[in-house]
């Protein structure tokens, strides 16, 4: 039965291989219409049934008669569409904005999606008929002006518009130890003995049946893939994959119906449930949660009782990342081109503590680290949460695969994160059983946090600020009149003014995200995925109308670094040194510093974010404190409240697209800095006096997380000395209260790429005897010599 | 660290050329290496050739002069003035004195300093702020150059107040210097890393202007001496220049005596440093050499532990395994 260790190497490389091409690289992307005619048909077969209702049958519509998909080399079955790389459609949300963009969809630039005139003709025809019941079309509805325009000028986003809202992980512990019949179990208990005689009493009841018509439905999906590959292993001639066919039909006739006994069973189990929950709404990041710990009692015993091995799993895991990267989701062309590349945020967390402190690394942390790196793809990407007691070997392997420079694993630092959760309201247990989205991170299973129900433009609160509330460069008032630069006569008087500018549109985006927070639990409830998270069977609600243990809304600051540079430049220039006059700054700054050289060369030179000086940190500090304060006070309408994070994803490439120029010396449309990190290339004291200004921010107060992305040149981790000291530089910034780091690796590759495309590289910095230098402003011998270097250290 | 005139006492103030942070290999852990100007020794393949002169310098980078003419207007001294062709700015080096009024005006950034006069309490405030990345990681404090004999005072009344931090503290020499000077240092010192650029005298002289036999002294000296540091002995490889047969087996008899030694690190030559040049207004000396690979390097290496067999030896840091 056991094969030689290379040989059965070798096999799980040519189905990783082949799976990745078949699945991903050579597969074209493809917008196909099929879901969205299976919802309109069963929403109009159910027209008179409540929302929640409809939502079930049209779940069960589309598990019932949707084409399934299957690779040849798969060993776990379950995608959300008939092929991979093509999104689904959800006309039931955001019918109106697919309809503008449906032209554009196979010619925008950035994730162009192919659409064949035919299907867009289809699409367009059954789009057409949610023109005024989809749920964007009902938010437009209730919008007011303010925010309208606001949101026009690119003062703010407001997140969940046309679209489901995921960073959210189910309970999947329950789900592998209950199985869905025993989901159904809880609920025909619901049924028969929870029977209040009220209109709450109704809504309950027509919740838990609808939550009882999605989990059978599922059921009955697993059922149609058990048909499926049993049909496949008749038809093939190969033993060997008759015999991995004819498993795996045996296994879904058991998972996710009943509880999963294997470690195959269980990740069969969670990988169906997973698909459908993009299936039900296709939200973006739905978490595949600590996957290292929930899955270890599986892999534990069949290691011990002899049913798998290492290689096994690292081939289930590979397989596992192949198939997170083959979904993709349907944005629209604005986000596209913020966000290019597909992103749709799954995470799996490793590491961390145990329910009494101590250390959860096991070896299957290990094992996800192994498979991510022989995966090779994008998604899921991992975050690893660091604590004191971690296995230093641990750390050690962490520091290894963030060399592979996949960008990932993010390091959270439980030392930070843990108090957060407590706050938040949890109990000591609950908070260590945390998990990561990307920055973000919430209790598995009970915690709907709703990251990215708002952006907020720093910067351009500032020009606000300096501005009386008009922006300068369009002329349009758009935010409280606060006075003019001019007019005040302590740099004081303008922070002042920046926390009324921050205050009002943190306001406006709470005022425009509880009525879209009102609007998905009218019109867009998830009665399959309420169904996994605590508390919803038990309070009868789904988790739009805030039946989850904890609810949250997240607001998202933008630009911390850029708006701090910006500051500190117009308190030395205009009220320290008095150099430059406010009105002369105020007519640079209309102008996009045209013949104001001079004046721009002075904004440039002034004390920046990064670079340990607390002349521009404090009011880094201070800026992300008041944002804090304003986010904290708001609740939010499921329970909970409103909670603030410094992260900007790709936002701060539109909001600097959208911003006039500022007192930093940035320039009309130049990006902002990005999370809570400095502006790129503008630290250039090296990374530990980044690091010390990035904590002199209080990571504890913003509790939904901090965002640090740093880059190291590859060459900084060339051998195992290196390395370890790079996790002793991880440590210190755990000490120091960081939230999250993670770290983008330069490679010689990236060097040459620079070379032939220096605009896409101009913050990149590299170390030229001894000095800091700008990469693309160095000669071209100097640059082949940097080069040569780098790649002659990464040869060892 | 402000540009503030003060003359340099020797002691309690030094003249530094700059403080860089995190770095990895001047010593164990994440260090902060405190670089001082002023070098004895003039070594054709010098990177830092900003380091060598003991004065302040002002750099000049012709492509961004704007050629306004503001530098040469605010120079007390004079020292700056236009080309013939006005195509770019000449300094006289000789007049300058290092005030920098120039490059805080220029409006191009063509202008840099090249050094600081700082007291010792400021290096150590710079210090410190990487000091809790010394915790983990066991890093410290490296003093180098330049020469930092040249400022032996600076240098241990620094490396004392360090000692009082409990900060962990190496220094990097070329150990030529009259042992008096040298000899207070060494109690100071956990690390110490110095250079064995060639063990020929005469070639030493051509190669660095200077004999080597004093240096080759001051190492046995310290090496025979009660103080407990460990020893990096560092040779920068130069492909023709310093890298025969015959050189090699010479350090190697010459390392192979050595009590303190803790490991051999070659260096791979490299022309980094070659713009630097340019803004100080000087040439490079060596010829066209191209950059070792890592083959090169290995072999080399290979050649000494054959000549010196047991002793740790690295190259640019990464350990080779042992023959």
């Amino acid at each position: 039965m056991s094969q030689p260790v290379t040989e059965r190497r070798e096999q799980t490389i040519r189905r990783i291989t082949a799976m990745k091409k078949r699945m991903i690289l050579e597969r074209p992307t493809e917008l196909l219409p099929e879901r969205a005619l299976l919802v309109t048909a069963a929403y109009e077969e159910h027209a008179a049934e409540p929302p929640v209702m409809q939502r079930a049958y049209a779940l069960q519509k589309v598990l019932a008669e949707m084409t399934l998909f299957m690779d040849d080399d798969e060993l776990f079955v379950g995608h959300p569409s008939p092929r991979p790389r093509s999104p689904i459609v959800c006309p039931e949300l955001g019918a109106c904005w697919i309809l503008d963009d449906l032209d554009s969809f196979a010619t925008r630039s950035a994730d162009a999606i192919g659409l064949t005139e035919e299907n867009k003709f289809v699409l367009r025809d059954c789009l057409t008929k949610w023109r005024r019941s989809s749920l964007d079309a009902v938010v437009d509805r209730l919008l007011s002006e303010e925010v309208k325009n606001a949101l026009d000028e690119g003062m703010i986003t407001v997140g969940g518009r046309g679209t489901a809202q995921g960073n959210i992980s189910i309970n999947y512990r329950k789900l592998l130890a209950k199985g869905l019949r025993g989901i159904i179990g809880e609920i025909d208990e619901k049924l028969r003995t929870d029977m209040p005689r009220d209109i709450e009493g109704t809504k309950k009841r027509t919740f838990w049946k609808a939550a009882r018509i999605s989990c059978e439905a599922v059921i009955t999906f697993a059922h149609r893939y058990a048909d499926l590959t049993a049909r496949k292993a008749e038809e093939t001639d190969d033993a060997r994959r008759k015999a991995e066919l004819l498993e795996m039909s045996a296994t879904l006739r058991r998972v996710p119906e009943f509880p999963a006994a294997t470690f195959r069973e269980a990740l069969q189990s969670l990988w169906l449930v997973y698909t459908v929950l993009h299936i039900e709404a296709d939200p973006h990041a739905i978490l595949l949660g600590r996957f290292d710990q929930y899955m270890y009692p599986f892999y534990a015993r069949d290691k011990a009782e002899g049913r798998i091995s290492d290689e096994d799993v690292l081939e289930l895991l590979a397989s596992l990342w192949i198939k997170c990267t083959a979904i993709i989701k349907l944005m629209d062309s604005v986000t596209t081109r913020t966000f290019a590349g597909f992103p749709l945020f799954q995470n799996v967390t490793i590491g961390g503590q145990g329910s009494h402190g101590e250390d959860a690394s096991n070896d299957l942390s290990r094992l996800i680290l192994d498979a991510a790196v022989r995966a090779r793809v994008t998604q899921p990407s991992i975050g690893f949460r660091y604590h004191n007691k971690i296995d230093p070997d641990m750390l050690y392997k962490v520091a290894e695969t963030i060399r592979e420079g996949l960008g990932y694993p993010a390091v959270m630092n439980d030392n930070c994160i843990i108090p957060k959760h407590l706050i938040r309201g949890a109990t000591l247990e609950e908070a260590r059983n945390y998990c990561t989205n990307c920055v973000e991170t919430d209790i598995e299973g009970m915690t709907d946090s709703r990251a990215h129900s708002g952006y907020v433009n720093f910067p351009k609160c500032l020009l606000l600020a300096m501005n009386d509330g008009v922006d300068p460069d369009t002329g349009r008032r758009i935010g409280p009149r606060t006075g003019r630069l001019e007019t005040f006569s302590s740099f004081d008087k303008l922070f002042a003014a920046y926390e009324t500018q921050v205050a009002h549109f943190t306001r406006l985006i709470v005022d425009a995200y509880d009525l879209i927070d009102g609007a998905h639990a009218v019109h867009a409830p998830e009665p399959f995925m309420s169904s996994l998270l605590d508390d919803c069977i038990e309070r009868g609600m789904t988790r739009q109308e805030g039946g989850v243990r904890y609810n949250f809304s997240g607001i998202f600051g933008v630009g911390l670094a850029s708006v701090a540079d910006a500051m500190a430049a117009v308190r030395k220039l205009c009220f320290d040194d008095r150099s430059v006059a406010p009105s002369a700054m105020m007519e640079a700054l209309k102008n996009n510093f045209q013949n104001a050289k001079t004046l721009r060369n002075s904004c440039e030179e002034a004390p920046k974010f990064g670079n340990d000086d607390d002349y521009v940190d404090l009011i880094a500090r201070d800026a992300a404190h008041i944002f804090c304060r304003e986010v904290t006070q708001y609740p939010c309408m499921r329970g909970g409240f409103y909670i603030p994070e410094l992260h900007s994803v790709s936002t701060h490439v539109y909001f600097g697209e959208v911003t006039g120029a500022t007192p930093d010396g940035r320039l009309k449309g130049i990006a902002f800095s990005d999370g809570a990190s400095p502006v790129g290339g503008r630290d250039r004291q090296g990374p530990t006096a980044a690091v010390r200004s990035m904590t002199k921010i209080d990571h504890q107060e913003v509790l939904q997380g901090v965002l640090y992305n740093q880059k190291f040149s590859r060459t900084l981790l060339k051998g195992p000395g290196e390395v370890a000291a790079f996790t002793d530089y991880i440590r210190t910034y755990c000490d120091l209260g960081g939230h999250h780091i993670q770290f983008n690796m330069i490679s010689t590759e990236e060097l040459r790429k620079a070379q032939e495309n220096p605009s896409a590289y101009r913050d990149l910095i590299v170390r030229v005897a001894g000095y800091s230098a700008y990469f693309t402003e160095l000669n071209r011998n100097t640059q082949d010599e940097i080069i040569a270097r780098t790649e002659y250290e990464e040869l060892s | 660290m402000d540009h503030r005139r003060i003359e340099a006492d020797g002691k309690r103030t030094g003249r530094v050329l700059r403080i860089e942070r995190t770095s990895i290999h001047d010593g164990t852990g994440l260090r902060t290496v405190v670089f001082l100007k002023g070098c004895p020794l003039s070594c054709l393949w010098c990177s830092t050739p900003e380091s060598q002169k003991g004065r302040l310098e002002v750099g000049y980078v012709a492509d961004r002069c704007a050629l306004c003419g503001r530098c040469i207007e605010i120079c007390p001294r004079g020292a700056l003035r236009f080309d013939d062709g006005k195509s770019r700015i000449v300094i006289d080096r000789e007049r300058c004195d290092g005030c920098f009024a120039c490059v805080r005006k220029c409006p191009a950034q063509a202008l840099k300093s090249y050094g600081s006069i700082m007291t010792v309490d400021e290096v150590v405030r710079e210090i410190e702020k990487d000091s809790v990345f010394y915790f983990h990681s066991g890093g410290g404090v490296t003093i180098s150059g330049g020469e930092p004999l040249e400022q032996a005072a600076f240098v241990q009344a620094l490396l004392g107040e360090c000692r009082k931090q409990g900060i962990h503290r190496a220094l990097e020499t070329s150990f030529l210097g009259p042992w008096e000077k040298i000899e207070p240092l060494l109690p100071l010192l956990n690390l110490v890393h110095t250079d064995l650029k060639h063990p020929i005298p005469e070639e030493h002289r051509r190669l660095t202007g200077v004999d080597n036999r004093p240096i080759l002294e001051n190492i046995l000296k310290a090496d025979a001496s009660d103080h407990r540091f460990d020893l990096v002995v560092r040779t920068p490889l130069i492909p023709g220049i310093n890298d025969s047969e015959e050189a090699l087996s010479k350090s190697a008899s010459f390392i192979k005596g050595l009590k303190k030694l803790k490991e051999v690190e070659f260096l791979a030559y490299h022309r980094l440093g070659i713009d630097t040049y340019g803004h100080l207004g000087l040439s490079y000396p060596l010829r066209e050499i191209k950059t070792p690979n890592l083959n090169f390097m290995l072999s080399k290496a290979r050649l000494f532990m054959s000549k010196a067999p047991g002793i740790h030896v690295t190259i640019n840091g990464i350990p080779v395994n042992p023959i």
